[in-house]
C-alpha cells in the first residue's frame, strides 16, 4: 500500500520525492483539530531535500488503524500561515 | 450510490491554507516529529525500501532510466541574469531545470568536454 496523492497536492508542483522527504526528515508535525472529515489531518514540515534548508507543508488525511490508505492533498513551500502556527507551538 | 462522506480535498486545501484560524490536537517537533513522519510512512508503504523506492520514483534521473537520484549543481546568479533567466523561463515555457540543463551542455560543448 502507499498513500494516495489527490489533484490538490500537485498545484505548486513540488516534487513527490521532496513530498515524501520533507515527511520522513519532518521537524514539526501536528493533527490539525476537528479539521477531518473522517480521519485525522496531520500537518508535516520539513525540508524538500539534503541540499537545501527550504522547508515544505504537508497536508495529509491519515486513517490510522483502518487499514485505509492515507491521502496526501496538499504541499507547497512553507508559506506564513503554517510557520506562525509552528511559532505558537514552539516551546 | 453516491458516497456523501466523500472529502473534497481541494476545498479542504483551501480552507486550511486561507485564514481560517487553526488549532493543534497534537504536536511534535524535532527529532520526535521525523520518528512520527517516519512511522507514518512505514505505515503507508510497509518498509524502507519501499520508501525508497517512492522517492526514486519521484525523482526520476535526468537522461537515463538508471534508478537513483540525477546529480545536482548548485550556484548563485546576479539579480540581472535572474530577471532575465525568468524571462526566458517564461517566453520558452520551459521549467528552469530544462534551461540549466541545457545552459550546462551549451557550456560543456563550448569547451569540448562532452564525450564523443
Amino acid at each position: 500500500m502507499a498513500p494516495k496523492w489527490v489533484g490538490s497536492s500537485g498545484r505548486h508542483g513540488i516534487p513527490r520525492a521532496d513530498q515524501i522527504h520533507a515527511i520522513l526528515n519532518a521537524t514539526f508535525e501536528a493533527e490539525l483539530e476537528g479539521e477531518a472529515q473522517e480521519g485525522r489531518i496531520m500537518l508535516f514540515i520539513g525540508p524538500a531535500h539534503e541540499q537545501t534548508d527550504r522547508e515544505l507543508e504537508i497536508l495529509v488525511n491519515d486513517f490510522p488503524a483502518t487499514g485505509k490508505e492515507a491521502v496526501v492533498f496538499h504541499a507547497m513551500t512553507l508559506g506564513p500561515k503554517f510557520k506562525r502556527f509552528r511559532e505558537d507551538y514552539q516551546p | 450510490m453516491t458516497d456523501q462522506r466523500k472529502t473534497d480535498y481541494d476545498a479542504l486545501a483551501d480552507r486550511l491554507t486561507g485564514d481560517s484560524p487553526l488549532e493543534a490536537a497534537a504536536v511534535q517537533l524535532g527529532s520526535d516529529a521525523a520518528a512520527s513522519g517516519r512511522a507514518f510512512l512505514l505505515r503507508e508503504y510497509g518498509g524502507d525500501a519501499a520508501i525508497r523506492q517512492a522517492i526514486r520514483r519521484g525523482r526520476p534521473r535526468v537522461g537515463d532510466s538508471t534508478p537513483g537520484e540525477s546529480a545536482t549543481v548548485r550556484g548563485r546568479i546576479a539579480d540581472v541574469e535572474y530577471r532575465a533567466f525568468m524571462e526566458l523561463v517564461t517566453e520558452l515555457g520551459k521549467p528552469q531545470s530544462e534551461l540549466i540543463r541545457e545552459a550546462v551542455h551549451l557550456l560543456l560543448e563550448h569547451h569540448n568536454k562532452l564525450a564523443s
